[in-house]
């Protein structure tokens, strides 16, 4: 009797166990799978009758999901999104109230964390200045046979895409003060007005370089036969500028038969050192002086002092300078695909990005270059370039350099 | 580890000097008892520590010194090619007297992981998928120092029973990646048993668990370094920690509860059920301060009951049954890259993985006065699930098991004994569902692809182990062992072999 009593009580025990188990073992995650809010963008801008095409990338930051669509004309667009921090770029082509067509790109970011959230998104006119277009940015380096570092070589190659001949003189070059890969959230930051840079060089020339439609310039860092000191290096020594650094840790020659570029600002420890980053998480940009600007009223006007709160939740302040967009004539971001966050242009200069290797310090990278899309030649046979200011489809990735046997015009 | 390693030394000495010398005349009737395939069967029953006073009515102790090494050459990648390595152990059972009986045992072991890849944790069951992983991995080594004891007493009808159990390892790669993992594992468990009725008793147990591992990754190559990414199960990882955050910490806290009924110490039959739940909570550093990426919450319930009949002297029987189920829930959060601290803005549930295991087993066995042979035929069943959201991606596989395992325990001499256990175990796919959605990333859509193939491939695993006992007079018994392993999986072989030496006493 005792041992039914018992045997009862045990099974009884276990038929509660097996109760707490099938409970838990629904089909679903739970209630919390509803996390889902619904997103309303509504786009604008000056002077647009119709809203013809909107391709629209939202990237969610923590899943890395990337919802992509094409609107068509219609000026708002609500899609359910699961709760997460999103990163939406738009790329497209707007009618303006003169019936004219108009490439417009936008960048612009987003929380959800709530069941509706509404965000408003300025379309920006993408510029095309009708001058100079960077074709090319080698900015990875190369090793050498043996796998040691080769701090040389690097190049950007700036091309005359229109069909006038184009003064090279005075151009700049400018380095993002900040990363593709990472946010700190800085402030004052507003990326549709100006472009913060932590180097700025100026080809500098007393004379006019005139640049043929569909010729380019190199600007090289440094310009010498690299291939002499490694075999798998590049002869830069045709460049039109160059940029040696005088820091001793880089090893750097002057070429004393091709003008050096003025570094008019760096962060680097030198004066002369315009260092790029090697795993490519910076955006560059080409810019022009406007009349009556020069080095000397930029570095007198445009210093860029900001601050952000650093990972110990300090407030840390910084300085730099920043080239207003409006100088701007081309730019390209460029990211790693698994590390990408934010672009750092306007998007009415580049709404997309580009990219060597596929994940951070990826070891395939050295090498390789971004280069532009040709989309045709001229009537002289010189290459047309894609330029829709959206560099995720202008630029080829993982290109192999064009300057990999010299620089041949 | 100071610590351990003394302990360790103490207990070899404790060991000893509890040790009353064995009669070489019961030398094997000493041994078979001590190596009972019977008691091997129903381990789960010893979970209950104030089950440990009906382990043996008599004292054994082993000290052994062995070596294995198993190459594979087909394998899950985050479970590596296998592993190679010594062993020292020692573990006792005391009968100290009717009401009072104490068990302790400690080991070392010094071992190098081999090919591990898209894996760099230790305790893969325990942390998966909340892995930190690299596309590179490579050998990993690995010391694991385990220590425990337990004591249990009579006290009229009542049983009471404690144990502690402690294991702490340390992985490490001395070249890129260059991971670090210290884990540390402490269970206290504790028993009551009440006799209510002749022979039969009724007990509850309950087992503590508090388990960590600190893991840290870096890279001194100057050719670049592989890319860290914080897995999140099914090939995909944590965009928002994914890269150069390379400090992690799990920490789980856990209990078990169960029940028993027993007649004669589980001799004669038991059942019992064992609930548990635990909560394993990762963190990943930025930085200085870490944060919380995600939880994995484990439910857990056992069934299991075992019936044995004595058909004479010779002839004894049993009947074997265990289920077991264990539900994962991984809860993910979120994080906002849009404001100015990093502020959590999501917590949901994102991953499941269900495993219900059935194991039926027979059990025979034919003693006479020189030999004791042992087969115990089974079957099982078992189905896995497991499941992500954002995007959804899944996986199912439904097994069938079978197999036997033979022990046959055979007296040389009156100071000789030599046993032999053959087995065989055939696992076979059912059904399996490939639901997985791919990832943006070429190589681990590979991998999560061959893992895939892995799970779904029938495996055939016989192997065999010899060992000879010889007790000379005023010396311990001597003992020394082979054992050889294959496995067959996709017409390729993955081989084990093991040798073993060491004393009993």
């Amino acid at each position: 009797m005792k041992k039914s009593v018992l045997l009862l009580g045990l099974v009884a025990a276990m038929a509660t166990g097996f109760t707490v188990t099938s409970c838990s073992s629904d089909d679903d995650f739970g209630n919390s799978v509803s996390q889902t809010g619904v997103l309303t963008m509504n786009f604008t801008g000056e002077g647009i009758a119709t809203y013809k095409t909107l391709a629209i990338s939202i990237k969610e930051i923590n899943t890395g999901a990337i919802t992509e669509f094409t609107i068509q004309n219609t000026n708002a667009h609500s899609i359910e999104l699961p709760f997460g921090s999103y990163n939406i770029t738009v790329n497209g082509i707007v009618v303006s109230t003169d019936s004219e067509q108009i490439n417009v790109g936008a960048t612009a970011v987003t929380d959800i964390k709530v069941n509706a959230t509404n965000i408003t998104i300025p379309l920006l006119a993408k510029r095309f200045g009708n001058d100079f277009i960077i074709e090319e940015v080698f900015f990875t380096g190369v090793r050498t046979p043996d796998n040691k570092n080769y701090n040389s070589s690097r190049y950007f190659k700036i091309t005359n895409n229109t069909d006038k001949v184009l003064d090279a003189a005075n151009l700049i070059i400018g380095q993002s003060n900040f990363l593709t890969t990472s946010n700190d959230n800085p402030t004052p930051y507003n990326v549709n007005d100006y472009f913060p840079v932590k180097g700025v060089m100026v080809l500098e020339s007393s004379s006019p370089k005139l640049v043929q439609p569909g010729d380019f310039i190199v600007v090289a860092d440094n310009a010498i036969n690299h291939s002499q000191n490694t075999s798998t290096a590049y002869n830069l020594q045709n460049a039109d500028w160059e940029f040696p650094s005088t820091n001793p840790a880089l090893g750097q020659v002057d070429n004393p038969s091709v003008p050096n570029v003025d570094v008019i600002f760096t962060t680097m420890g030198f004066p002369d050192m315009f260092f790029l980053h090697n795993r490519g998480f910076e955006s560059y940009v080409i810019a022009r002086f406007p009349a009556g600007e020069n080095t000397g009223t930029f570095l007198q006007n445009q210093k860029y002092d900001y601050t952000y709160v650093n990972s110990a939740g300090n407030v840390t302040a910084r300085s730099a300078y920043k080239i207003p967009n409006s100088w701007i004539v081309d730019g390209v971001n460029n990211s790693i695909p698994t590390d990408f966050v934010q672009t750092l242009t306007s998007a009415s200069i580049d709404a997309g990005w580009t990219s060597v290797g596929s994940m951070n310090n990826d070891a395939t990278r050295y090498g390789k270059s971004v280069r532009r899309k040709v989309i045709g030649k001229t009537s002289e046979g010189r290459n047309v370039y894609k330029d829709t200011n959206n560099s995720t489809l202008d630029f080829v990735k993982d290109s192999q350099p064009s300057l990999k046997n010299g620089i041949s015009h | 580890m100071f610590n351990i390693k003394t302990s360790f030394a103490a207990l070899f000495v404790v060991c000893f000097s509890l040790v009353k010398a064995q009669d070489s005349l019961d030398f094997f009737n000493n041994y078979r008892n001590q190596y009972s395939a019977e008691r091997n069967l129903k381990s789960q029953f010893y979970y209950n520590p104030a089950s440990m006073s009906g382990y043996s009515s008599t004292s054994f102790s082993e000290f052994g010194i062995g070596y294995h090494s198993e190459k594979k050459d087909i394998y899950r990648e985050q479970l590596g090619a296998g592993d190679q390595g010594l062993k020292i152990y020692v573990n006792s059972f005391q009968k100290l007297n009717e009401k009072r009986s104490v068990w302790g045992k400690a080991s070392y072991e010094s071992l190098k992981q081999l090919k591990l890849k898209w894996n760099e944790n230790l305790d893969f069951d325990r942390v998966a998928p909340y892995l930190l992983a690299d596309s590179v991995g490579g050998d990993m080594k690995l010391e694991r120092y385990s220590f425990a004891g337990g004591y249990s007493e009579k006290f009229n009808r009542f049983t009471l029973g404690i144990e502690a159990n402690y294991t702490a390892q340390l992985g490490y790669r001395s070249r890129d990646p260059r991971i670090n993992n210290t884990t540390s594992d402490l269970w206290v468990n504790a028993g009551l048993n009440y006799k209510a009725f002749r022979e039969y008793e009724i007990g509850v147990f309950t087992r503590l668990n508090k388990y960590t591992q600190n893991s840290s990754i870096s890279f001194v190559s100057l050719l670049g370094n592989p890319y860290v990414y914080q897995m999140v199960g099914l090939g995909y990882s944590n965009n928002f920690f994914n890269g150069g955050k390379y400090g992690v910490a799990f920490e789980e806290l856990g209990y078990q509860v169960g029940a028993q009924i027993n007649n004669k110490a589980g001799k004669d039959f038991y059942i019992q059920a064992i609930v548990g739940n635990s909560k394993n909570t990762k963190n990943i550093q930025i930085n200085n301060p870490y944060f919380e990426a995600s939880d994995l919450q484990n439910e857990q319930f056992v069934f299991e009951g075992a019936k044995f009949f004595n058909l004479n002297d010779h002839h004894r029987f049993g009947v074997f049954a265990n289920y077991s189920a264990s539900v994962k829930t991984g809860t993910e959060y979120g994080y906002s890259i849009n404001t100015q601290r990093t502020e959590q803005i999501f917590e949901r549930k994102a991953y499941r993985k269900e495993d219900y295991t059935s194991m039926f087993k027979l059990m025979y066995q034919y003693s006479k006065n020189n030999f004791t042979l042992n087969a115990t035929p089974f079957f099982g069943h078992q189905e896995i699930k497991e499941r992500r959201l954002y995007p959804g991606s899944g996986q199912k596989f439904l097994y069938n098991y079978f197999g036997i395992n033979a022990d046959f325990q055979q007296k040389l001499s009156e100071n000789q004994a030599l046993t032999f256990q053959p087995y065989f175990t055939k696992r076979i796919v059912n059904k399996s569902i490939w639901a997985i959605t791919s990832t943006s990333n070429a190589a681990i859509n590979e991998w999560v692809l061959q893992d895939y193939l892995f799970q779904t491939s029938d495996v055939s695993t016989f192997g065999a182990s010899l060992r000879y006992d010889i007790k000379l007079e005023k010396l311990p018994a001597f003992f020394v062992s082979a054992e050889y392993q294959s496995q067959k999986i996709q017409k390729k072989n993955n081989i084990f072999v093991g040798a073993s030496l060491g004393i009993t006493f």
